[in-house]
């Protein structure tokens, strides 16, 4: 990445985190009912309503109110919690580890299969088999996470048994260790890899398709090198480009799939907490999550750029 | 035998590929009939959706003569039901794709043909807004203006625009340079006549076979809200259909079956018609 690219891009993330912040803030603060409706509900009069402004600090400008946001947001504050009275920052930290527990083996998981299902089907071995690979894996990608764990569900937990329908831990146990847990997280992460697999596939093997066909692919091939080889030796280290670029935005997919799939398994997540938190109105809080969500998808989209401008020379330009 | 000036023709520049040349493009243009039929055939079903079905019957039928996809746990026809969802679940996706083309081909064709001060400026835009993740938006809107459907339209029309403007922008560079483009201005031929004459019709197709994954997306996205209890409620909606069928499923897979395969028909068959609206060899 040229230097100048790589400032301009760098130069983004500070002035993305305003754009967000500064989003959320209107949203929360111009959107149709604003923030003392929802404190004080629909049928406060208006002296309670002036009393609620006031001890929110509501009756100030919008302007003073929102550098008062930014530069607590500088600080690290995200605010209080009008449901639980606690630092949004705390309840965040407190339901992490779950989604990072669903997120990290998904991504890992999907990423493995996805990876050999598209080398075991890359072109030409099953040339003959026409679009027919790629078009199923985007209707398998079409298919709503819920209900890839509605039949997980309904296979593993209600007929076979071998798994729990829902839960972080089991209720009965006082002490749940590491093992229950990961049985209750076993269908939440197959349920997110199948999804996200199906994607990594398509991508792998549009862009294996791509190199087979490459000059220096067909060198290797005519100099005597075996398919396997050539698959994996030439062909598939520069296929794998393509995904590195997909990566940060299927971080926002990974987000928004593991808000749906906490909420199917009841998995005390930050997607379930930032669902819960919407339904009762619990602005700082959904605030908060937003935010969060919106720096790890930006990040998420930087590092890609950079880790694609580390593999391959020609971005570096 | 006449000679073919391949070298003066862009790459991606489908116009320029003389008629009898590839029989690549005729096989195109027969691959495209069969998956436009194949796209209408997935689409069928939701599109006849609110024609049929009706009325109630005993709680918890199974799919059968007189309820085809049964009846749920208030002996409503789950048929009926989808037929009112779907009306939901193509307004979300038409909306929300129709708004982020309506967005991205003017500005992107802006951006591919104006000055480099607006081409920067507009990129820069699309850059920063593909940062903003869409459903989450459209969550905390929900939850901060009540659930709407108008503002989950507006919601998913505004963030998805930079997929449009980008190919519209790689599209109107491309063409740019092309020659009946450069022959029209050298002819003295005006900005918008350039625009709407030479350019548009060369760089629309591509950007239009875009407006599938956006429909797709969008009434997942649509579907998704609801699920999670954040949908319009006073709107029948596929993805409530499975939430309130959920607890259901070990007595009555039809609950959960029926608005999911719904929702995949749409989101797939849709994608399919948009996809064989795409020129060949793109």
């Amino acid at each position: 990445m040229r230097p100048t690219t790589l400032a301009r891009r760098l130069a983004q993330i500070p002035l993305g985190l305003l754009l967000a912040a500064s989003l959320v803030f209107a949203l929360m603060h111009l959107a149709p009912g604003g923030p003392v409706l929802a404190l004080a509900g629909e049928y406060a009069d208006a002296a309670m309503q002036a009393d609620i402004a006031a001890r929110f600090g509501l009756d100030r400008p919008l302007l003073v109110r929102w550098w008062a946001w930014l530069s607590a947001l500088a600080r690290g504050d995200l605010g209080t919690s009008w449901l639980e009275g606690r630092a949004v920052a705390a309840v965040i930290a407190e339901r992490l580890p779950v989604t990072l527990a669903l997120l990290i083996p998904a991504a890992l998981l999907s990423m493995a299969g996805g990876l050999a299902l598209g080398l075991l089907t890359a072109p030409p071995a099953t040339a003959h088999h026409g679009p027919w690979p790629d078009a199923a894996m985007l209707v398998l990608h079409a298919v709503p996470v819920y209900v890839i764990a509605a039949g997980l569900v309904a296979v593993f937990a209600l007929g076979l048994g071998w798994l729990p329908v829902q839960g972080f831990s089991d209720a009965r146990v006082a002490d749940p260790g590491w093992l229950d847990h990961a049985r209750h997280l076993a269908l939440p992460v197959l349920t997110l890899a199948l999804h996200q697999a199906c994607l990594t596939m398509l991508a792998f093997r549009a862009g294996l398709h791509t190199e087979l066909h490459r000059p220096h692919v067909v060198t290797a091939f005519a100099r005597g090198a075996g398919f396997p080889r050539v698959r994996l030796r030439h062909a598939a280290p520069a296929a794998l480009l393509p995904l590195a670029a997909l990566a940060g935005g299927r971080l926002g997919g990974a987000l928004a799939g593991a808000v749906l799939i906490e909420t199917v398994f009841a998995l005390p997540g930050l997607g379930r907490l930032l669902v819960q938190s919407a339904a009762n109105r619990d602005q700082p809080v959904v605030v908060g999550l937003a935010l969060c969500g919106m720096v790890a998808v930006m990040l998420g989209t930087l590092l890609a750029d950079l880790a694609c401008a580390w593999l391959d020379p020609r971005i570096r330009r | 035998m006449r000679r073919r000036v391949f070298w003066a023709v862009p790459p991606n520049w489908p116009e320029a590929l003389p008629r009898d040349a590839p029989t690549a493009q005729r096989r195109g243009g027969r691959a495209r009939l069969s998956r436009r039929g194949l796209g209408l055939l997935l689409l069928a079903p939701v599109l006849l959706a609110p024609l049929l079905g009706g009325g109630t019957g005993p709680a918890l039928a199974p799919p059968g003569a007189l309820h085809w996809l049964g009846t749920d746990d208030l002996g409503r026809d789950v048929l009926a039901r989808l037929g009112q969802g779907a009306i939901t679940s193509l307004s979300a996706g038409g909306g929300g794709a129709g708004l982020a083309l309506a967005l991205g081909l003017p500005l992107g064709l802006a951006a591919g043909l104006g000055g480099r001060w607006l081409d920067d400026g507009l990129t820069r835009l699309a850059e920063l807004t593909a940062l903003v993740p869409g459903v989450l938006l459209a969550l905390v809107l929900a939850s901060f203006s009540g659930p709407s459907l108008t503002a989950l339209v507006l919601v998913l029309g505004l963030t998805a625009w930079p997929l449009p403007f980008r190919l519209a922008r790689a599209q109107a560079m491309a063409l740019r340079q092309a020659p009946h483009v450069r022959a029209a201005e050298a002819l003295g031929a005006g900005f918008f006549r350039v625009l709407g004459r030479h350019v548009l019709p060369g760089a629309a197709p591509p950007v239009l076979a875009c407006a599938g994954v956006l429909f797709g997306a969008a009434v997942l996205a649509e579907a998704a809200l609801a699920f999670v209890g954040l949908g319009d409620p006073a709107r029948a909606s596929w993805g409530r259909q499975v939430a309130d069928g959920l607890p259901l499923l070990g007595i009555a897979w039809w609950l959960v079956a029926a608005p999911s395969a719904a929702l995949v028909l749409a989101a797939v068959g849709v994608g399919f018609c948009a996809d064989a609206g795409r020129p060949p060899g793109h």
